[in-house]
């Protein structure tokens, strides 16, 4: 179980977490719920180490997190897909894959695992020899989230994946999270489209400004009046627009 | 005429393997490395001690570079390791800054120990030479020559074989990314710029087996850097070639005009080469 606990973070003299906690369960997934600036991408970063926290606690099972180098969290189990998916643009698909299963332990089951992770994303075998550089947006995403399946690791923490991709790619890529949380790994998800997400995941906090201001059952948190005008731009009498993912 | 050429290559090549240690630092990191010249140098006078004791200069190379290795490790440590999350910008000014007044530092060390004399190594073949083709090529320069090919393809199949080599290419893509991969970046940072700094340790030998004294790091350094230029900045497979080139111009110049114009022939073919074609004459499309 991932919990973060009281979690404050600065850019310099700017504060823009404020004692973040939440937590996601084995098996979970849980979505982050905000608008442009809330602070979602800088908690993800957080918690992959990436930016050190100025208080509070990020911990996996009993392993204390925070104040350790992003390498480190990796190894502790923890994945992520960052916004703008970071590939390794001159390397080949299948270079890039590999360098997801960098460390020692993912190294060892790494022909299993591309395996794996090539059944999901056909597409990426038929491309393993090209440049990351050169695959379409969409396949760049399928890339991302292929590499960080790579570490076979309990946690993945996805950012933004669907950005500037199309509608129907991002419901099957929808599709893929649930079909990887069905295997046992839990999800930490931070979408721009939340009735989608909200659809998806098991749990969800909304964060405003860098505070969490609710959290609850993804399923009763779309049905409250206050998320589907925030969020949703809309009353309760368009109940149908929501369509169906 | 093509003696001449000869004469060419052989210096290019030393230019080469000078470039490869900035670029790889470059390309790797994102510092600029203004030691560098001065820290082969630094290798030379170690060359030199190590003669002193009766050790031959091609056998001392090996010493020379572990030892340049672990020097570079502790100024890594101390001097530079405080740039590694800077942005790409911020690291190339700091560290020009840093190794500027290292490069001086350095210098006036090697004065202090060593006086300011010029020094060279002779050994017992340092003048010897051999016809091919009716060429004198000069057993020496060759052997610089070999190794800087050799060193080459070491460095290739180490940064594509390897699980290390491959998190070095990965980090000189993305180092975020990387990081988020399980590489430890900081140590990638280490041990590439301690890599770098002791693969001086052959254009050390080369030197010291012409003749150098305290201040000429600069002047190397120069020359390194005009053919990193030249071959495209980041790219490592380039610096050969572009060494190459530039040894081939300078020896062409003073076949031409006479050798007080070889700098100034290299330096104004360099900037024509930057109007016409911006990228360097190396750039590779595509794979790393
Ligand atoms: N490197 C940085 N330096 C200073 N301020 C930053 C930096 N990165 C983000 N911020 C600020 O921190 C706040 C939170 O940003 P963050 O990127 O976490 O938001 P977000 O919820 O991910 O937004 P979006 O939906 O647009 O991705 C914003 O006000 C942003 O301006
Ligand atoms: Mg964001």
């Amino acid at each position: 179980m991932l919990v973060v606990d009281g979690l404050d973070v600065h850019y310099g003299d700017l504060q823009v977490l404020w004692g973040i906690s939440l937590e996601v369960r084995d098996g979970e997934i849980v979505a982050l719920i905000g608008s442009n600036g809330a602070g979602k991408s800088t908690l993800i970063r957080a918690i992959a180490g990436l930016i050190r926290p100025t208080k509070g606690t990020i911990r996996l099972d009993h392993l204390l997190l925070n104040r350790r180098p992003p390498h480190e969290i990796v190894k502790a189990g923890i994945s992520m897909v960052p916004e703008g998916r970071r590939l390794f643009p001159k390397m080949s698909v299948l270079q890039n894959l590999r360098m997801g299963a960098f460390m020692k332990k993912a190294r060892h089951e790494i022909e299993q695992t591309l395996g794996w992770v090539y059944d999901i994303f056909p597409v990426l075998k038929e491309r393993s020899d090209q440049p990351a550089g050169l695959l379409s947006g969409g396949e760049q995403q399928m890339l991302a989230i292929g590499r960080a399946l790579m570490a076979n690791n309990r946690v993945l923490l996805l950012d933004e994946m669907s950005l500037g991709l199309s509608p129907l790619l991002v419901q099957n890529l929808f599709k893929i999270i649930a079909q990887i949380n069905e295997t046992g790994i839990s999800v930490l998800i931070v979408e721009q489209n939340v009735p989608m997400t909200l659809r998806l995941a098991d749990r969800a906090y909304i964060i405003e400004t860098g505070h969490i201001v609710g959290e609850g059952a993804a399923e009763s948190l779309l049905n409250s009046p206050r998320v589907r005008e925030a969020y949703l731009g809309i009353g309760p009498e368009c109940e149908d627009s929501l369509g169906g993912v | 005429m093509g003696q001449t050429l000869v004469y060419g290559i052989l210096n290019g090549s030393l230019y080469g393997i000078i470039a490869l240690g900035i670029a790889l630092v470059f390309g790797i990191m994102k510092y600029l490395n203004l030691a560098q010249g001065t820290l082969i140098i630094l290798g030379a006078y170690i060359g030199l001690y190590l003669s002193q004791l009766g050790l031959d200069p091609f056998l001392s190379i090996p010493v020379v570079m572990v030892a340049l290795f672990l020097f570079a490790a502790v100024l890594f440590k101390t001097c530079f390791s405080r740039l590694i999350n800077f942005d790409e910008e911020e690291k190339i000014k700091n560290s020009l800054l840093i190794s500027f007044g290292l490069m001086l530092f350095l210098d006036n060390l090697i004065t202090v120990i060593w006086t300011s004399d010029e020094r060279s190594i002779t050994p017992a073949y340092s003048g010897i030479t051999f016809e091919l083709f009716g060429l004198r090529i000069p057993l020496i320069g060759l052997a610089g020559a070999l190794l800087a090919v050799i060193l080459i393809l070491l460095l290739h199949l180490f940064l594509t074989r390897t699980y290390f080599g491959q998190s070095v290419v990965a980090v000189s893509q993305d180092q975020e990314a990387a990081s988020l991969m399980g590489v430890n970046v900081s140590l990638t940072f280490l041990t590439s710029f301690a890599i770098s700094v002791s693969i001086a340790s052959i254009p050390s030998m080369l030197i010291a087996l012409q003749s150098f004294s305290p201040t000429v790091g600069l002047h190397w350094f120069n020359k390194g850097i005009v053919v990193v230029i030249l071959s495209g900045i980041g790219n490592i497979y380039g610096v050969l070639p572009a060494g190459l080139f530039l040894g081939i111009i300078e020896a062409l110049s003073v076949y031409i005009f006479g050798p007080s114009y070889r700098e100034v022939t290299g330096l104004a073919v360099f900037v024509l080469i930057l109007i016409l074609v911006p990228k360097g004459l190396f750039r590779r499309r595509g794979a790393a």
